[in-house]
């Protein structure tokens, strides 16, 4: 009797064992959870849906969007944090200014690069300076003069702090003229905002503004990057106008969380390469203005690093304080 | 009555002191001559003080009811009720949806309501299906694994 | 301006049989939303979004989206006047007489009331929209910083005078709500306030939570004191439509809440709340009997609802003229124009005018489907009071502890909501009005945001908020209004102490 009770409890721990070594040879085998911690309907939220509409291609299980926004973008990421390292909850956004620039500004609850696993980039977002299109500045130098001789000039930007913010206190600085930021409630907030003409100038993403661009409603002077954006030919760099600004700008990637078995991110990692190849996903994102900037897990960890340290420096030049 | 809006009085005057102790020593009131994150709250906090101290000392003669509160047909169903409802807030996470939703249902037709026991359990199992059917199947929403379902 | 053959190919569109499918799919289901607790319509959308963008035709999955969106508009009175809970900020005003004329036995004539005002309003805005769209779109641009913060400030003294009682009481629970409003994250800083260490409280407490805990939990608790009872539910239920009586006295309510619903809608971020109040204020003021306002007035109902559904239509309007959403559901539905490749904004009509217009026919559809659907729902809402209150008390409260839940996964927001329905409970016992509470609460964070936004933008003067033109107007209206307030106050006293 004993013996057939050994028996019968190695043959169930046996059993389970397959079990949860099958487990991770079938993944996926239920739907993929893509966490957005922003807003439906802004620039991440966009390039989300984008990938869920072109995955069916590629994966047997579907990727749901879920949005959790509020509080700063933070409780949605501690939520994947907190969630089981099994690869069926992902955090979407990776990468944006609450993982480059907050950890400065605040205390999180979670290390940004200790407990999440870096899975891939999708697309890197410049900054570009707009105007109103019925302001009399047509170039960069004219919105420095008019600086210069107002004493100040207003920037609608997103949220105070974030990488919007700097890039534009960080020309200020090079200019020499004082930038007073008017934060909002986000990116949509303040582009509405510039285009109404209640402040000097502005910006954002080129997926923010690039509907009111078309529209005639905006007019964009400067970009910040080493070279022009590709998605924006016209539009001349801060270094062509003279003022040395580039950072890093917004960046999206996924990541999982701590934890996550190897061969499920190096899965995901495949995949993502292929949708950021996929005819529809390319047009999908040129439509809404975002490039598609692939770069698979190890590189963006190293990256997102150089990225998160440049922005450390830009803070302590700039003396934006550290709450 | 009077004593009550006193009391009242009192509570809302309590309110604006911790929120003044915040805005003031926690939160900035200026931040470079710009309003603060504490300066809103400041306001706020000094019209409540005001407020209270209006509201304690008012004679209102429309006001002079008695406020029913102290018989204990007044404040004793509400009670069972908020516990009840707080041994379902506290189990929610452990029990899941269904098992949760059946007894908050069944113990309150019983205890508040008065039920028979058997309509009580009864009504309380159709209820957590139906929910369950309707929030967990239909519209996804992701609930904790709980004991049955 | 008005393009007549446009709207007729529009029509032609929207009464293909699949559009016409999708939009009585997305009207039930908007219905449906709007009466559950929690889950709201931009969710909704937001779930449907990864189907509607397998229809083949964008104009079918903004049809099914829109749908959803005035569905849950119609579905939210419904609550309000029921069960006195507010679907979406927009319906608190609706709660105020329309469940008062419930308790009277009169939810026919307020629900039927709703349902016609809504359907009002929505053809209105639907004519508005084909006249006037790309002017008072550009004029809502003008709204800065400035003229949001006096417009909610108007909107404030509007909810605290007009909702209550004693001005004292009603200025001490709209202080509770800006503070209430305050809990979170500062909305300029990102600093965070009077959280006490507690991580869920570092984001803002959700509308949702507070509402039903206030209204919903607090009268359920409300209605088992049983010290209460001379106040509860007259059993006898009057009649289950309303009256031509009734329609005559809401007519001019229903129109003027239409055309103000409009304006005020245009404005993101905001504006059917504030047109809900404009309207109340409007009603009451012109009401030969204004006393009856919080008692139960039809017009309270007729207005207000009208107001919410007008300024649904015109939210649109930003959004598909200038591509700028002004609410969460409208939101969803420009990110879904832009993965089908369409790029909302003033070239949507000359790029996709069919796409526009095809929106607009169906808006006008959807409206009388609603109407429809709704008209006899109303007997069915009617029945359903007829259970008695024992067996409804403990259902109300499940279904608003597990729509709490849906919205954040959080046990914590059932607390939240649980201590807001005791607070809301006693509360009404020291007769306290919520009502100024949950639209402080509402508009406080816009306030806020906007009084230091305008700082910022004038470098420190306050005379901006006086300089503005529209920001001048309004602050004016509002000193004229308190100042009116204060004196008609004081004569009423007096009038009372002559008559003692």
């Amino acid at each position: 009797m004993r013996n057939g009770t050994w028996t019968l409890f190695a043959a169930a721990l046996a059993a389970l064992g397959l079990a949860s070594g099958a487990a991770a040879a079938d993944y996926p085998a239920k739907p993929i959870q893509l966490v957005v911690p922003y807003s439906a309907g802004g620039s991440t939220d966009l390039l989300a849906r984008a990938v869920a509409q072109v995955a069916p291609r590629y994966l047997s299980q579907p990727l749901v969007v879920v949005n959790k926004a509020g509080g700063g973008a933070i409780p949605g990421r501690l939520d994947v944090v907190r969630s089981p390292p099994d690869g069926y909850t992902l955090l979407f956004g990776y990468g944006s200014g609450e993982d480059t620039v907050v950890p400065f500004q605040r205390q999180l609850p979670y290390d940004v690069f200790k407990d999440f696993e870096s899975v891939c980039r999708l697309s890197v977002h410049s900054i570009v300076l707009a105007v109103p299109a019925d302001s009399p500045y047509k170039t960069l130098a004219d919105l420095v003069k008019a600086g210069k001789q107002k004493g100040s000039l207003t920037a609608a930007v997103s949220t105070k702090g974030a990488s919007v913010d700097i890039t534009f206190q960080l020309f200020g600085k090079a200019a020499g003229v004082q930038v007073i930021s008017v934060p909002g409630s986000g990116g949509s907030d303040a582009v509405t905002r510039l285009v109404g003409g209640h402040t000097d100038f502005g910006g954002g993403h080129p997926s923010e503004v690039l509907t009111h661009v078309k529209a005639g409603r905006l007019r964009l002077l400067a970009v910040a990057l080493e070279k022009r954006d590709p998605v924006l030919p016209d539009v001349p760099t801060f270094r062509e106008g003279g003022y040395d600004v580039v950072t890093a700008g917004s960046v999206k990637g996924i990541a999982a969380p701590k934890g996550t078995p190897k061969p499920v991110v190096a899965y995901l990692e495949s995949k993502c390469k292929e949708i950021s190849a996929d005819a529809e996903f390319q047009r999908i994102l040129k439509d809404i203005g975002q490039p598609v900037n692939y770069q698979g897990a190890d590189e963006y960890k190293v990256w997102l690093k150089g990225a998160y340290d440049q922005f450390g420096t830009l803070l302590k030049t700039l003396n934006i304080e550290a709450k | 009555m009077r004593s009550w809006q006193r009391l009242c009085a009192v509570f809302f005057l309590l309110v604006a002191a911790v929120v003044l102790q915040q805005s003031i020593f926690v939160l900035r009131l200026f931040d470079h001559g710009q309003p603060g994150s504490g300066l809103m709250p400041f306001g706020l906090g000094v019209a409540l003080a005001a407020l209270s101290a209006v509201l304690f000392f008012q004679n209102r003669a429309k006001d002079e009811q008695r406020v029913p509160f102290w018989q204990p047909r007044a404040w004793l169903q509400p009670l069972v009720a908020v516990a009840i409802t707080a041994v379902f807030i506290v189990v929610f996470d452990d029990v899941g949806p269904f098992t949760s939703v059946a007894v908050l249902v069944a113990g309150w037709l019983w205890l508040v309501a008065r039920k028979r026991f058997v309509v009580a359990a009864v009504t309380g199992v159709l209820t957590a299906t139906a929910v369950y059917v309707v929030f967990a199947r239909l519209l996804m929403t992701p609930f904790p694994r709980g004991i049955l379902f | 301006m008005f393009d007549f053959a446009g709207l007729v190919g529009g029509f032609h569109v929207a009464l293909s049989p699949v559009n016409l499918l999708w939009c009585l799919v997305g009207a039930l289901l908007g219905t449906a939303v709007g009466v559950l607790p929690g889950l709201g319509p931009a969710a909704t959308i937001a779930l449907l979004l990864p189907v509607s963008l397998k229809m083949g035709s964008p104009v079918t999955s903004i049809i099914l989206m829109s749908g959803i969106f005035y569905g849950a508009m119609y579905g939210g009175s419904t609550t309000s006047i029921l069960l006195k809970i507010p679907g979406e900020a927009a319906s608190v005003v609706t709660c105020i007489d329309g469940y008062q004329m419930a308790r009277k036995g009169r939810a026919g004539a307020a629900l039927g009331v709703a349902a016609i005002g809504s359907f009002v309003a929505g053809t209105l805005g639907v004519v508005g929209l084909t006249a006037v769209a790309p002017p008072l779109a550009e004029a809502a641009l003008k709204f800065g910083p400035p003229e949001y913060f006096s417009l909610t400030v108007l909107g404030l003294l509007l909810a605290t005078y007009l909702t209550g009682a004693s001005p004292v009481k009603g200025f001490l629970m709209a202080t509770m709500g800006l503070l209430l409003g305050c809990i979170g994250l500062d909305p300029i800083s990102g600093a965070v306030r009077f959280a006490f260490g507690v991580p869920d409280l570092q984001s803002n407490i959700d509308f949702v939570t507070v509402a039903m805990g206030l209204f919903g939990v607090g009268e359920i608790l409300y209605t088992l004191d049983e010290a209460e009872a001379g106040a509860i539910l007259t059993t006898k239920i009057g009649n289950v439509f309303p009256t031509l009586r009734d329609l005559a006295q809401s007519a001019w309510a229903m129109v003027r809440g239409s055309v103000i619903g409009f304006v005020i809608g245009i404005l993101p971020g905001g504006g059917a709340v504030l047109a809900s109040l404009v309207s109340y204020a409007v009603e009451k003021r012109s009401s030969r009997h204004p006393e009856e306002f919080g008692q139960g007035a039809i017009e309270g109902v007729a207005g207000p609802e009208s107001a919410n559904n007008a300024a649904a239509s015109s939210s649109f309007i930003p959004l598909l003229t200038l591509g700028i959403p002004g609410n969460a559901s409208t939101a969803m539905i420009f990110a879904a124009l832009l993965i089908h490749g369409i790029t909302p904004g003033p070239f949507l009509l000359k790029e996709h005018g069919d796409v526009f217009w095809g929106v607009v026919a169906s808006m006008y559809l959807g409206n009388v489907m609603l109407l429809v659907l709704n008209l006899p729902l109303v007997g069915m809402w009617v029945q359903l009071l007829r259970v008695p209150y024992g067996f409804m008390a403990p259902m109300i409260m499940v279904l608003t502890l597990v729509g709490v839940y849906s919205v954040g996964n959080s046990v914590f927001d059932m607390w939240v909501m649980l201590a807001m329905g005791i607070f809301g409970y006693l509360a009404r016992k020291l007769k306290f009005d919520l009502g100024p509470l949950l639209l402080a609460f509402v508009l406080g964070p816009i306030m806020e945001r906007s009084l230091r936004q305008a700082l910022l933008m004038s470098r420190g003067s306050g005379s901006i908020f006086f300089t503005r033109p529209i920001s001048g107007a309004l602050m004016g209206v509002a000193v004229l209004f308190v100042l009116y307030n204060a004196w008609s106050g004081r004569r009423r006293r007096r009038r009372l102490a002559a008559a003692v």
